[in-house]
């Protein structure tokens, strides 16, 4: 595959500058990262969960890692797919009251509970729940959970997203798709940094 | 152990639960029901890549989705299998368990920290970054490591140009010190999905074959 892919994209990076080749030192990994991505993004499947709802999680998802190298894309992404302005800037508003700092919970594990720590759930306003609907703001909270404090994932977070009528398959593509952006993010903050270190 | 099924989420009262981060193989179990064998048809044969890993909870239940679950264990499978050049394999294991140790998944640290100490031969080391954390204090190259794959971990990013320093000045080439950031990267997605979709068990003891 020579064409640039996302995070090509998303990094500006171009066919032959040493940020290419380092990614081109890796074909199967360079290759599969993006077919993941379209796999999340382009499903061939529609049955689990609609596009327009896969970018409306990962628009808060990248917004609330605060500034990363492929937020622009999902907002230009999730804009194509969703015009209504009042969804966007809902969107907006929950990653602005939902950013807190993570890895945080509380652990199971007996001998680990002196390194429970605390912080903010997300809990999304009524008034933006309206806009949202139900389905949708549970997706959120619960991509906010894995984000923040994936130790604290239980069967009684996964029983919020089957109150509100999601299947097993849809929350399977849900936690693929906010665990990828997780990689995702961090691939692209990584190759960012490392290059900023380069002196040529 | 006694399933409590309540629609199609499943809890485990009983589960026999780990106390702490280990180095001993754990078991898994699913919240959400896997798919049944007789559900599969050729897509989620071709996501499972491995078709002996249909008898197991957790890629059972992630062929629910095969194209994304394919596209996963392939980037798996080369970011930590691909041995031509970069970093040597068992610093991209430690990469995967101090992940593991910071996001608080056990059951990825048992696994991943295992294969560190069989490629590195250094169980002690690893052994001190599950005790300890990841400010355990083992040699210049791996607390270098351990501390980069903490930084590109927590939210916000940590990650920043004196990790890479440090790496460079010990050495690191450009792929080795992106093999780093790929392994460290993709325990943030391995993690993500082991704690969210279930939980691990200290499996009964079997018996033992002869050797």
């Amino acid at each position: 595959m020579t064409i640039p892919d996302v995070l090509d994209r998303a990094l500006d990076i171009s066919i032959g500058d040493r940020l290419d080749l380092v990614r081109r030192g890796r074909p199967a990994t360079r290759s599969n990262v993006q077919l993941s991505y379209q796999s999340i993004f382009e499903p061939a499947f529609t049955g689990a969960l609609s596009v327009p709802e896969r970018f409306a999680v990962a628009v808060v998802v990248v917004r609330l890692h605060g500034d990363t190298p492929l937020t622009a894309h999902y907002e230009q992404q999730f804009a194509e797919a969703e015009s209504r302005a009042e969804i966007i800037q809902t969107l907006h508003d929950v990653s602005d009251y939902g950013r807190t700092s993570g890895p945080f919970g509380q652990f199971r594990e007996p001998a680990l509970a002196p390194e429970s720590t605390d912080g903010p759930r997300l809990e999304i306003r009524s008034g933006d729940r309206q806009v949202l609907g139900d389905e949708l703001s549970a997706l959120l909270e619960y991509a906010h959970l894995l984000v923040f404090r994936p130790r604290e994932s239980a069967p009684a977070e996964l029983q919020k997203l089957v109150d509100v009528g999601w299947t097993t398959g849809e929350i399977v593509a849900v936690a693929q798709l906010v665990a990828f952006l997780s990689f995702q993010i961090r691939v692209a903050v990584g190759l960012t940094v490392l290059r900023s270190t380069w002196k040529d | 152990m006694t399933p409590h099924t309540a629609d199609l989420v499943t809890s485990y009262p009983d589960l026999h639960r780990p106390d702490g981060f280990t180095q001993n193989g754990l078991g898994w179990v699913p919240w959400l029901e896997p798919l049944s064998p007789a559900e599969f048809e050729e897509r989620h044969w071709n996501g499972l890549v491995d078709r002996a890993r249909a008898q197991m909870p957790y890629f059972a239940l992630l062929a629910h989705e095969p194209e994304i679950l394919a596209a996963r264990t392939l980037t798996d499978f080369d970011i930590f299998g691909n041995a031509d050049g970069g970093l040597p394999l068992a610093e991209r294991e430690l990469a995967a368990a101090t992940v593991s140790r910071v996001n608080g998944c056990v059951f990825c640290a048992s696994v991943h920290s295992r294969n560190a100490t069989r490629l590195s031969g250094r169980g002690d080391d690893v052994q001190a970054l599950l005790d300890e954390g990841v400010t355990v204090r083992t040699d210049a190259r791996w607390d270098a490591l351990i501390e980069a794959a903490r930084a590109l971990t927590v939210t916000p990013n940590e990650f920043g140009p004196a990790h890479i320093a440090r790496l460079t000045e010990l050495g690191l080439t450009d792929v080795e010190i992106a093999d780093a950031i790929a392994g460290a990267a993709f325990f943030n997605w391995a993690n993500r999905l082991m704690l969210s979709l279930g939980e691990p068990e200290v499996p009964a003891p079997r018996q033992r074959a002869t050797p």
